[in-house]
């Protein structure tokens, strides 16, 4: 059982594992952060989560009683606002009603703003509105969803830094008023003198907590600690001169343009000493963790991660990573990746899922835009990412072919530790139960029979491609796709005329250099060719690429590569790891597939009528 | 009068050098965050590398993750998607 759930994640993570947009840098927020944490329902009178508006419009004055503190206090309408002001001992509170039911914005003992938990609220002597306090975590305000942590399966110990407090203290305002922007600032409705006043005082202690915490966010130096206790001081990079679009971005969307790039004290790990470099979005407000980096001569160093980020000017951390590295060690992102990575990398399997996560080479190039790395520190940690990843291009990984639910053939590398375990060996490759069942249809493609009859000589293999080209059906000067429609076209009408065809395909990364054309994956048909002394050989039929036919390895040599190695050859269908694992795929199948995810039911007219479609398609936008 | 004449020149010349679209309906298979924050996408039924701003991630991964069909609208050369659908 746990093999197959292996499995699963093994071939889930290439549909899924990218697909995750929150990510950024290191460790993501648990999610539901300061969101709306509805689903928990309500006990008592108001069960239930269903979103409800209480009426209250008929009443000039309410009273509301916060949390378990049974002490009511009197509000009365500002009439302009529909905002009720609540005196509450100088710290004004103000009520409104919002689309769970109300919020509240107060001070808390720090004298701080916050929402406020309403439990209890009467208008003209009717409760309106009766709930228990809510637990500590479960931080919603009275209906009003704010704040807190909104996911109630999230461990609400968090420690405070600088960097929460901001967006809790000003996002509480923001979201009380509606403001936030200078447009929407504007647009606030004003009301009574006396209720502007309250509205002031916590729009200056939002200016307050801006001013303060920009100022220590700008700081150029910081000290670091790092999860194993040692502290280094971090100094960040100068910035370079911001291209034109940067400074368009600047000065008329009010970007904020911070090199996030440091550069820190060395260390020294088992007597040995590494060049240290921080990546931080010391953006007030981020989700940005921060990463640390170690380097030396031999590359990338041992892992550390930070801990806790401490400005000069405040003995409360900037960041405090705590909490997360003590209930989750990595990112979601490095688990997935880490779990698709064989276990013979041992101690590079972590550095490799660190480095591997795609989020590292955004931030490498944001920073190498507006910092000045005149000392190469961005540019060796590329290098070190490189000389990393290619340790995967030499792995020896297994190949493992599966029919998914809905008949979908799909081609994996997989750990060979493992791969017997996922199932049954067939010609060196591993096959799921649903392939191995199928394996009449399908081994003709996963290994295309090599005793061939039916060769062809150099000339006709020139005539065949001449007659592809000149076939006005297919759209040849439409290069960015459609490479599985022609090949599956060209294939059929040369078998029509009794030429043996497989295909061939490449699977990689791959770009066509001087064209702006990039693959995932390329196919075109085969011939084999004999020549006089009774040689044969596969020759490529592709008008897309070249003026004549060429064997698989010039076909191959055209495309150039992303990846730490060239190509090696698989079954078909290609293992769609491929680049993943730093190497491109070639695979040879008979003519029959489609793509390289074929569905195995998949009817020969529909495979035609989907080849003329795309063509059709292609046609019209194909330049003149 | 040549006013007239120059807008119609200055049109048909944009709308000639102007890309053209195709609609397509594909599954997703797989989104990553290139150095541009565009996503690069690798699409079940097309060979090609396509790219999506950040605004359709939600779109994208919907088909990512129900294995739903998406409806992409796309620039025909430079395959880079100008609307995204899932039903």
């Amino acid at each position: 059982m746990k093999v197959i759930l292996i499995l699963s994640f093994f071939i889930s993570f290439h549909s899924t594992s990218f697909a995750q947009t929150e990510t950024a840098m290191g460790m993501g927020y648990p999610s539901g952060f300061g969101g709306f944490g509805s689903g928990m329902g309500f006990p008592g009178t108001y069960s239930g989560s269903a979103p409800k508006t209480f009426d209250v419009s008929g009443s000039p004055d309410i009273s509301i009683q916060i949390g378990d503190n049974k002490k009511s206090i009197s509000c009365s309408l500002d009439a302009a606002t529909k905002i009720y002001v609540c005196p509450n001992s100088g710290d004004t509170i103000l009520v409104k009603p919002s689309t769970y039911g109300f919020s509240a914005l107060g001070r808390d003992e720090k004298k701080a703003a916050t929402l406020l938990n309403l439990s209890h609220i009467e208008a003209a002597g009717k409760i309106v509105y009766d709930i228990p306090p809510m637990p500590p975590g479960f931080g919603m305000g009275m209906g009003g969803g704010y704040g807190g942590y909104g996911d109630g399966s999230v461990k609400p110990n968090l420690t405070k830094d600088l960097n929460l407090d901001f967006r809790t203290r000003v996002s509480n305002i923001d979201e009380f008023f509606g403001t936030g922007s200078p447009l929407r600032d504007e647009r606030r409705k004003k009301g009574s003198a006396d209720y502007e006043k309250v509205v002031q005082s916590f729009m200056d202690e939002k200016q307050n907590i801006q001013d303060v915490i920009k100022k220590i966010f700008n700081e150029k130096n910081y000290s670091v600690e790092l999860d194993d206790g040692q502290k280094v001081n971090c100094e960040r990079s100068s910035m370079r001169e911001l291209n034109e679009q940067q400074k368009y971005y600047r000065d008329h969307m009010s970007v904020n343009f911070k090199c996030g790039a440091f550069k820190c004290d060395p260390i020294k790990v088992d007597g040995k000493e590494y060049q240290v470099t921080m990546l931080y979005d010391s953006t007030p407000g981020s989700f940005a963790s921060g990463s640390i980096h170690l380097m030396d001569n031999d590359g990338i160093g041992p892992e550390k991660s930070i801990k806790k980020i401490f400005a000069s000017q405040s003995a409360t951390p900037l960041l405090d990573n705590s909490y997360y590295l003590e209930n989750a060690n990595k990112s979601f992102n490095s688990n997935y990746i880490s779990n698709m990575l064989p276990a013979s990398l041992k101690q590079d399997r972590d550095k490799i899922s660190k480095y591997k996560d795609p989020s590292f080479e955004q931030l490498i190039a944001y920073n190498k835009s507006i910092c000045d790395d005149s000392d190469k520190a961005l540019d060796n940690l590329l290098e070190g990412k490189k000389k990393l990843v290619s340790k995967l291009a030499n792995l020896e990984m297994a190949q493992f072919i599966q029919v998914l639910g809905g008949g979908s053939l799909v081609g994996q590398y997989v750990d060979p530790t493992l791969a017997p375990q996922l199932g049954c060996l067939y010609q060196g490759v591993y096959l799921n139960e649903e392939a191995a069942r199928n394996l009449d249809r399908l081994k003709k493609n996963i290994h295309p029979d090599d005793h061939v009859e039916q060769t062809i000589s150099l000339e006709r293999a020139t005539e065949l491609f001449n007659q592809a080209a000149g076939m006005k059906d297919i759209a040849w000067k439409y290069k960015p796709d459609g490479c599985y429609a022609r090949a599956h076209l060209m294939a059929r009408r040369f078998e029509a005329q009794g030429v043996r065809v497989d295909k061939v395909w490449i699977k990689g990364d791959l770009y066509v250099p001087g064209t702006g054309i990039e693959w995932n994956f390329h196919v075109a048909p085969i011939v084999y060719v004999e020549d006089d002394k009774g040689n044969v050989q596969k020759m490529v039929i592709d008008p897309s690429l070249f003026e004549k036919p060429v064997t698989v390895e010039e076909w191959d040599h055209k495309m150039a590569k992303k990846t730490a190695k060239g190509s090696v050859v698989a079954a078909f269908p290609f293992p769609e790891n491929s680049a993943f694992m730093e190497r491109s795929t070639l695979s040879f199948s008979s003519s029959d597939p489609y793509l390289p995810r074929d569905n195995i039911n998949m009817s020969e007219a529909d495979k035609m009528e989907q080849a003329n479609d795309t063509m059709s398609m292609y046609k019209a936008v194909e330049p003149k | 009068m040549k006013t007239l004449i120059a807008l119609i020149l200055i049109f048909s010349t944009t709308t000639a050098f102007a890309e053209k679209s195709l609609e397509i309906k594909t599954h997703v298979v797989k989104m990553a965050m290139d150095g541009n924050n565009m996503y690069r996408l690798e699409l079940r039924e097309f060979a090609a590398v396509y790219h999506a701003d950040e605004k359709f991630a939600p779109c994208l991964q919907t088909s990512i993750k129900e294995k739903k069909q998406a409806m992409l609208k796309v620039t025909a050369q430079s395959l880079v998607v100008l609307e995204c659908k899932v039903n």
